[in-house]
């Protein structure tokens, strides 16, 4: 009989549950220019634009950074528009469908990650944009359609 | 032994797929079941220059064939050939190996079937003509297609323009292909010219002003499977990343070993959707210098010995002798120049059962109809012109990647861009390494020894022996699934870039080590090892429980 205890504990080791980004925070989206670390962007700063080497209209990357959203695995509605601040023409927007990464290292471990999102300058040139301050507003909607929204204003350069 | 060769040959062609249309749509009625997607591109950065040769897979009616695909630039079209997606498949598909280790003597360690390990290892401005919204660029005859160039403003009025000018295709396609006209990009339409039928079909090669490899992916949702597997091969002047997508490094213990990684597409798959569905992993990353010659050795190719020949039999044998690689293009190539017998099919015999012995089946070769320079034509022009130009890409290439993922239809929001990174490792094998260690002890049965697999990153992960795993009507991967050593099947989620080592957003191989550590210690004796240890564990441990409570 005291040798049940002894296999059914054998039998009983689980390996650790994969830890998911935990909801214990307010809901908060960031947005920072890709490679600038998050926290650090200023309104006013410069962000880059360049040519998809693809082809097509040009393009500003940008991480974004979620938490305190439920059921992030399940996908969420990624929308991205932006403005000329001071004369107010469009700049382009977007939106697609995407599911975001639950980082686990670095200094957004525990936070839903997108990184090197694309807005897109639908309709205009390479040479129209330097030096244009651009408000981009990113908008993260998840599906109990709780939708987060955040806004930078930054000076575009173009990319060597 | 040429005989021989060919059946080794013949055994690593690819299971036939389930072919579907291979672009990006094909017509109206049947715009579904692109079962796969295989893209080569060749990039020159300096020159600006993108080359990209497409396979393009249909099934159905040759009337209904239609093919429409986004490129950024007017391109140079030109028939490309399935010899050259055989010939580098052939050398860059992962393959996984099980190497045994034995400590201890196993008695029947000679006698031990090794084959088992073996088992499937081996522009100018375009004018606008009056067309409504759509202006015509081009329009030429390719290959077997004919093709049109267009550009367009109005997806509703591009669609029109397709299907009156006889492309049968699906009306609701505004919204993917919304971000190309926004992007203003030129779209390549093909359908097959009269006269021709789907056996035709060749890869489209396109050649235009890029600087990056990238994939209309939004445009092939319209007429994907679920999972659609997607191979990108990249060749430029260094490796090649996914820039605007995730790399994803596989679990190797989610890997079957025991299966030759039979589950690797599965593998792909999971980590594709552990990285948010928007994930490539990197299945080869090499010099071409070490792979060229391999497709096609022009030193060993003699077409005038080929055209001297008297025979069918004469002909195929001087072919096998000039170490052509194994693929379908071979195959097909056999079938049109020495026809596969009909009243043979119906006997249960295979076409490579035939071409692998054709002496064998004399009876059923009209020698009379064989022309052997017009099967060296054929060859020619169905598969050696093809590897040419794939030796000539790889000479002027000197790296190439090959990266693999897996989408759902949902998930083909966003076009993935690949870029070159001279800063990373630039090798990557796709031959995968695992080691099984047999602890037969002292004369113990082979099929008898406790088992540890022993990865190539070092995790050890006991398992039980053959017999425990037979009588207990499981396998080493389920063992492993159980024990949840294959889970997450992306063992670490990365963003790469043209520089640095990329930044890393989720890393489990701590957590693999310990999970693997922990599996094999006794305490996981109980996901390997047999009820009979796990009671002499017990009686081990028991006296030490007695003496406590004598104390």
């Amino acid at each position: 009989m005291r040798l049940l205890p002894v296999i059914a504990l054998l039998a009983a080791c689980e390996p650790p549950e994969r830890a998911p980004c935990a909801v214990d925070s307010d809901p908060l989206l960031e947005l920072t220019p890709s490679g600038v670390p998050f926290g650090t962007f200023v309104d006013g700063d410069e962000a880059y634009y360049g040519p998809p080497p693809q082809g097509g209209a040009p393009y500003s990357p940008v991480d974004l950074r979620v938490s305190g959203l439920e059921d992030m695995d399940k996908g969420v509605l990624i929308e991205l528009s932006a403005v000329d601040v001071d004369s107010g023409e469009d700049l382009g927007s977007l939106s697609y469908p995407t599911r975001l990464v639950c980082a686990n290292v670095g200094d957004s471990a525990g936070n839903w990650l997108a990184n090197d999102v694309h807005h897109r300058f639908y309709g205009w040139e390479l040479d129209e944009l330097p030096g244009r301050l651009m408000a981009l507003t990113v908008a993260v909607t998840d599906q109990t359609d709780q939708r987060l929204e955040t806004s930078f204003e930054a000076v575009l350069v173009q990319m060597d | 032994m040429r005989t021989l060769a060919l059946t080794a040959a013949l055994a690593l062609l690819p299971t036939a797929e389930a072919l579907a249309c291979g672009g990006f749509f094909c017509n109206r009625d049947f715009p579904i079941d692109q079962a796969g997607e295989t893209v080569v591109f060749a990039v020159d950065e300096t020159e600006g220059l993108v080359t990209t040769h497409v396979s393009i897979a249909y099934e159905g009616a040759s009337e209904d064939f239609a093919w429409i695909v986004p490129v950024p630039r007017q391109p140079e079209l030109f028939p490309s050939s399935d010899a050259m997606f055989s010939g580098l498949g052939a050398r860059t598909n992962p393959t996984f190996w099980l190497n045994y280790e034995v400590t201890g003597n196993c008695w029947n360690y000679y006698d031990y079937d090794m084959a088992a390990s073996d088992s499937g290892n081996g522009g100018p401005v375009a004018e606008d003509d009056g067309s409504g919204g759509v202006t015509i660029v081009a329009e030429e005859q390719v290959g077997p297609y004919d093709t049109v160039v267009l550009q367009a403003t109005d997806a509703g009025e591009l669609l029109t323009w397709l299907n009156d000018a006889g492309y049968d295709l699906p009306t609701t396609l505004d919204s993917v292909l919304a971000p190309y006209l926004a992007d203003n990009q030129y779209f390549v339409a093909l359908k097959l010219s009269a006269g021709r039928d789907t056996g035709d079909l060749v890869p489209l090669g396109m050649r235009y002003a890029a600087t990056a490899a990238s994939i209309p992916i939004q445009l092939t949702s319209i007429a994907a499977t679920p999972d659609m597997p997607l191979t990108v091969y990249v060749l430029g002047e260094n490796r090649s990343v996914p820039d605007n997508y995730l790399h994803v490094r596989i679990n190797e213990a989610a890997i079957d070993w025991f299966s030759a990684g039979s589950n690797y597409a599965d593998v792909i798959s999971l980590a594709a959707d552990e990285a948010g569905g928007h994930a490539f992993a990197t299945d080869f990353s090499g010099a071409t210098a070490d792979l060229r010659g391999s497709l096609f050795n022009e030193s060993a190719y003699n077409a005038s010995a080929l055209n001297a020949a008297t025979s069918p039999y004469e002909w195929l044998d001087n072919l096998l002798g000039m170490g052509l690689p194994p693929s379908a293009a071979l195959l097909r190539v056999f079938e049109e120049v020495i026809p596969f017998p009909a009243a043979l099919g119906k006997q249960g015999i295979t076409p490579q059962n035939f071409y692998d012995c054709l002496s064998c089946y004399s009876e059923y070769v009209d020698e009379t109809a064989f022309d052997a320079t017009a099967a060296t034509t054929v060859l020619e022009e169905q598969l050696i012109n093809g590897l040419r130009e794939a030796e000539a890409m790889l000479a002027a290439h000197p790296h190439m990647t090959r990266l693999t993922s897996s989408l759902d239809a949902d998930e083909m929001t966003v076009d993935p861009m690949f870029v070159f990174n001279g800063d990373m490792t630039q090798t990557q094998s796709n031959y995968h390494q695992a080691t099984l260690r047999m602890d037969c002890g002292v004369g113990e049965g082979w099929s008898e020894a406790e088992r540890t697999l022993v990865l190539s990153d070092g995790r050890e992960i006991r398992l039980p022996s053959e017999d425990w795993v037979n009588n207990n009507g499981t396998s080493e991967f389920e063992l492993m699934e159980d024990g949840g050593l294959t889970e997450p099947a992306a063992i670490v989620i990365e963003d790469l870039g043209r520089e640095g080592q990329g930044e890393v957003m989720f890393d489990f191989r701590d957590e693999a080590e310990d999970i693997a550590r922990r599996f094999r210690r006794a305490g996981c004796g109980c996901q390997t090892a047999s009820p009979m240890s796990a009671l002499g564990f017990g009686l081990l441990v028991l006296p030490f429980v007695l003496r406590r409570r004598q104390d």
